[in-house]
């Protein structure tokens, strides 16, 4: 077992896969020579060459395209937009394109590639480094959306992707990249996409997140412990598909549900996951769904004070917790 | 004053940095702006500037240590400050418990794995590269150089801190974050920032609380508000939501408070004199019930107990329902509780009556708050469908109606117990009709004894193999259109498809003698001639007569003796010599509306064709395009002992070729 960050079970998940399979590769932005701008791909170039570490021009709308090409001709790439909130290029390629290729030619295609992409804020990131993107793809059939939390999920969850037939675009919270360390087993794993995970159990509120919200969540939950209350702690880790049977598990053992995330909450995955509890665990329910996201404004503030408010931090989510133990 | 300067933030995602090269000295004179020192981070290069106009007053951070973002390192004296009374430094000790990290056990951990982990970054490549186990060996040295230095972490820097961290998560692999909300945001960079962000956060905080808050504060009256749970509850254990007394905000009566009644109501004993909660109504049926000494410790499955007063007949029929059930229950129980067996485990070991939490299996009793998940084992295990067969005004729907999504997880394969509840009900609601008036009996005829040997008969001896082609028929019905008229003119009766298809199949019988043939004991016989039986329906049955030598008759002779035979066939009139003989059937399935068909064979011959509906289906033809086509299907079925499938396949191929060649030049003779 070794300890690493968030980064480097990244890191070692790629390595590890690359050598494992030769017709995996990695592009995008700074990607090579640079190593990427969080060193996701620090030595790879030097490890793997040129062939295989592939620096790009400055034109997400391209590195998709590339890859859906080369993974529709056999290759299994890894393209990295430098920054989700650059991923917008990407949108025909990865919803337009890549989403259908399977269902349209009848399964004669399909597109093993991976879109690796650091999303989320607190990271006094501004307008343009700090979006939560994962709605606009989690909406789509044919897309498979991951975003672990911990280095064991990431490292696990990266495989799975760059061994899954279809496309998956993986979201790392860049918050968590080195400021969460753990355990990684030696051998090779992976975990499963579609899978959620209980991160704390708990009898009395469930908190279903994701992402950077799931350790603000952890916190919270430790907090409301020491009052009284049981708050089990679902981290979804795959956005679609959703891990239903393990939420509703959780709700229908709890009967009370906060769902949390960055992202603001209309039409978002907490909106789904609300609706999947009201659907299919209505008669568990002895309160209503609440939610704890980021506000409806169109992004994450610069100034720290505007940041701060933005967040679902601990203090709000503890919030929650307490009216909904409570109600 | 003397202000301490924190590192600042250079990027996002970076935590920490490298100090570089000290730029100043102490004493030095510094403008607001000037560069103060290099910061080296995985991500970038900098000099961090001054924030303040003053002098330099020390280095609290050596070259070359690594440091959070957010910590001090440095002081300077500011211009134009009166000289601060308390010291920065104690000062943000002083602050320092406002912002703990909300995960009390393993602040400890935490900061020393953090520790640890920066004692092991010495630089940038091994921070990046290192694996934990290297950075556990060399705090020692490291660590010796940062005692000079005066930022104030818990002094539990061991080594060994990662390992310790929390042990208490749920998930399966450890991890650890290491940084707090509240104790990291901007960096100090900025005048005044730490103050200003504080208050201003806690506003918005409280603003946040307030909002959060309001809900409940702005409708105190929640005494009425019956949450789904708390629903279904009451009208499974027949409660009167009016006799207990709401704990949850506003009033609200909780699952738990209903639990709490439920329980006292299942243990009388326990309950006698506990004050105006204990009055709770025990629902009428329940008393009705109350005859066995079960009762005192199951007085709310009245369901229960009324069925025993039902029939034998229907107690029999129930528990078998009931049996199935249980399993089904039990599954679905089990999968829920996995994941949670140890907190219920503890709860129910911890609140139910002693008596009670003996024995499960025996004791039907509710367990006592055992939380939710209790109640609703409880719920599955008793209750039931018998249960579920009274309780018609059942307020909210079963959860098996969840059970499509939630297949392969044990949930869903107790639909069909539940689905059995019904039926058993509606069994019981219908008299049971006496044998003679629920069916009538249709004597015999010959001819339908004949055909139901001979089916049997075929079944039972042959082997049978099934085969199917697609034949593209277009030209054929663009053919027949253009001769019928002319046909019928001439021949006086009317041009149908099954002469074509007949003359094809006799032709084709002609090239494959094995499928004209039949299974005799020891060996194969083969028929020189071809005599084609053409199944017939009538109002007496299935007529099987039979075109003999098809294979030397022309269409229009195929089609006059089809006639005569049909017309014979359906008037009684045929001699013996028209139905005897056959050594192959054609089966025009077609008429019916038929597409597809599984012909059984007219034993003992060796195989029966169909010939399907003719429908106009989009087809991929030559070069890829997709038209519009007459399609029309062949279906043979076959004695395989007599010929596998690559003669018989030859044989439908040779009778597709035949039909599909057919256009208006063909002689009908």
């Amino acid at each position: 077992m070794a300890v690493v960050t968030v980064i480097e079970a990244i890191r070692d998940a790629m390595r590890e896969e690359m050598e494992r399979d030769s017709s995996v590769f990695v592009m995008g932005e700074d990607v090579g020579r640079r190593g990427g701008v969080f060193l996701a791909t620090k030595d790879l170039l030097d490890d793997f060459g040129e062939d295989r570490v592939i620096d790009t021009p400055l034109a997400e709308a391209s590195i998709a395209g590339i890859a859906v090409g080369a993974a529709m001709s056999g290759l299994r790439p890894i393209a990295e937009i430098q920054f989700a909130d650059f991923i917008w290029p990407t949108v025909n390629q990865m919803i337009g394109e890549a989403a259908r290729i399977r269902y349209g030619t009848n399964g004669k295609l399909h597109v093993p590639m991976v879109l690796r992409s650091p999303y989320g804020g607190h990271v006094r990131g501004g307008l343009y480094h700090s979006q939560s993107v994962e709605s606009y793809f989690a909406h789509t059939p044919g897309l498979k959306v991951v975003a672990p939390a911990t280095p064991y999920d990431a490292k696990g969850l990266l495989k799975a992707a760059i061994r899954d037939d279809d496309p998956v675009i993986v979201l790392e919270h860049k918050r968590t990249y080195r400021s969460v360390r753990g355990q990684t087993p030696d051998e090779d794993y992976v975990v499963p996409i579609g899978s959620a995970e209980v991160k704390r159990e708990g009898t009395d509120v469930s908190v279903i997140t994701y992402g950077l919200t799931l350790h603000y969540s952890m916190q919270a939950a430790a907090e409301l412990e020491n009052e009284g209350v049981s708050v089990e702690v679902v981290d979804l880790r795959t956005l679609r598909p959703l891990d239903t049977g393990t939420v509703l598990a959780s709700v229908r053992k709890t009967s009370k549900a906060l769902v949390v995330h960055e992202d603001n909450g209309a039409v978002s995955v907490g909106s789904e996951v609300s609706a999947l509890i009201a659907e299919h665990a209505f008669e568990y329910l002895d309160a209503p769904v609440m939610r704890c996201t980021g506000p409806e404004i169109p992004a994450m503030p610069f100034a720290p004070t505007l940041e701060a408010a933005y967040m679902p931090t601990a203090e709000k989510i503890a919030a929650k917790l307490r009216e909904l133990a409570a109600y | 004053m003397i202000r301490t300067i924190e590192l600042p933030q250079v990027g996002e995602s970076v935590t920490e940095g490298v100090i570089g090269k000290w730029l100043v000295e102490p004493g030095q004179r510094v403008e607001k702006y000037d560069p103060l020192v290099e910061v080296v981070t995985d991500k970038v290069s900098m000099e961090a500037p001054s924030p303040y106009t003053g002098v330099f007053v020390r280095a609290l951070a050596e070259e070359g240590e690594t440091v959070p973002m957010g910590q001090p390192i440095c002081e300077m004296d500011v211009d134009g400050e009166e000289p601060a009374v308390v010291p920065a430094e104690a000062e943000r000790a002083e602050a320092r418990p406002r912002h703990p990290d909300p995960v009390v056990p393993a602040q400890a951990g935490t900061q020393g794995a953090r520790a640890a982990h920066e004692a092991g970054s010495g630089d940038e490549s091994q921070a990046e590269d290192e694996p934990a186990e290297d950075a556990e060996d060399a705090p020692a040295e490291e660590d010796a150089g940062r005692v000079g230095g005066a930022w104030a972490m818990p002094a539990a820097l061991g080594a060994d801190a990662p390992e310790s961290g929390q042990d208490e998560e749920a998930g399966e692999h450890a991890f650890e974050f290491m940084d707090s909300v509240r104790s990291v945001g901007p960096t100090g960079s900025g005048e005044g920032g730490e103050g200003r962000r504080d208050a201003l956060q806690e506003q918005a905080l409280a603003e946040h609380e307030h909002e959060s808050a309001s809900p409940s504060a702005g409708a105190p009256d929640r005494r009425h508000v019956v949450s789904p749970l708390v629903a279904r509850l009451s009208a499974q254990y027949g409660i009167d939501l009016s006799t207990i007394r709401g704990t949850g905000t506003g009033g609200r009566i909780t699952s738990k408070d209903l639990l709490d009644a439920v329980n006292r109501l299942s243990a009388p004993a326990q309950t006698d004199g506990e004050g105006p909660e204990a009055a709770v109504e025990v629902a009428p049926q329940e008393e009705e019930a109350a005859s066995e000494e079960e009762t005192a410790e199951q007085p709310l499955f009245e369901k229960e107990a009324a069925s025993e007063e039902a029939s034998d007949e229907q107690v029999v029929e129930e528990e078998a329902v009931e049996a199935v059930a249980e399993e089904a229950e039990e599954e679905q129980t089990e999968a829920m509780a996995e994941p949670v067996a140890e907190a219920i485990a503890e709860e129910e070991a911890a609140v139910v009556p002693e008596a009670e939490a003996e024995d499960e299996s025996a004791s039907p009793v509710i367990p006592a708050p055992a939380g939710i998940q209790g109640a609703r084992a409880a719920h599955e295990e008793e209750a039931g469908p018998v249960g579920d067969l009274e309780a018609s005004d059942e307020p909210v729907p079963e959860d098996e109606e969840v059970s499509p999504l939630l297949v392969g997880e044990g949930e869903g394969e107790d639909t069909p117990a539940e689905e059995a509840a019904p039926e058993a009900q509606a069994d019981e609601e219908q008299a049971p009709a006496p044998a003679a008036e629920a069916t009538s009996v249709m004597p015999l005829t010959p001819v339908r004894r004949i055909i139901a040997e001979h089916m049997a008969r075929s079944s039972r001896e042959i082997p049978a193999a099934w085969s199917m082609v697609e034949t593209d028929v277009t030209r054929l019905v663009r053919a027949r259109e253009a001769l019928r008229a002319a046909f019928e003119e001439r021949h006086g009766i009317p041009l149908t498809y099954l002469p074509f298809a007949a003359a094809a199949v006799a032709a084709a019988l002609r090239e494959h003698p094995r499928l004209n043939a039949r299974w005799d004991d020891g060996h194969i016989t083969l028929n020189n001639r071809v005599n084609l039986a053409v199944a017939v329906a009538t109002e007496a049955g299935l007529m099987v007569p039979v075109v003999r030598d098809a294979d030397t008759l022309s269409i229009a002779a195929i089609a006059a003796e089809l006639r005569r035979l049909t017309d014979g066939a359906r008037a009684g009139t045929l001699g013996i010599e028209d139905v005897q003989g056959g050594t192959f059937t054609l089966n025009n399935t077609g008429a019916l509306g038929s597409v597809v068909s599984v012909p059984i064979i007219n034993h003992p011959q060796a195989a029966i064709l169909t010939t399907e509906a003719i429908v106009k289906r989009p087809v991929v033809v030559e070069g890829d395009a997709i038209a519009v086509r007459s399609m029309m299907n062949l279906c043979l079925t076959f004695d395989h002992r007599v010929c596998d499938g690559a003669e018989a396949g030859a044989f439908l191929s040779a009778v597709k070729a035949r039909l599909e060649v057919i256009d208006e030049t063909i002689g009908l003779g």
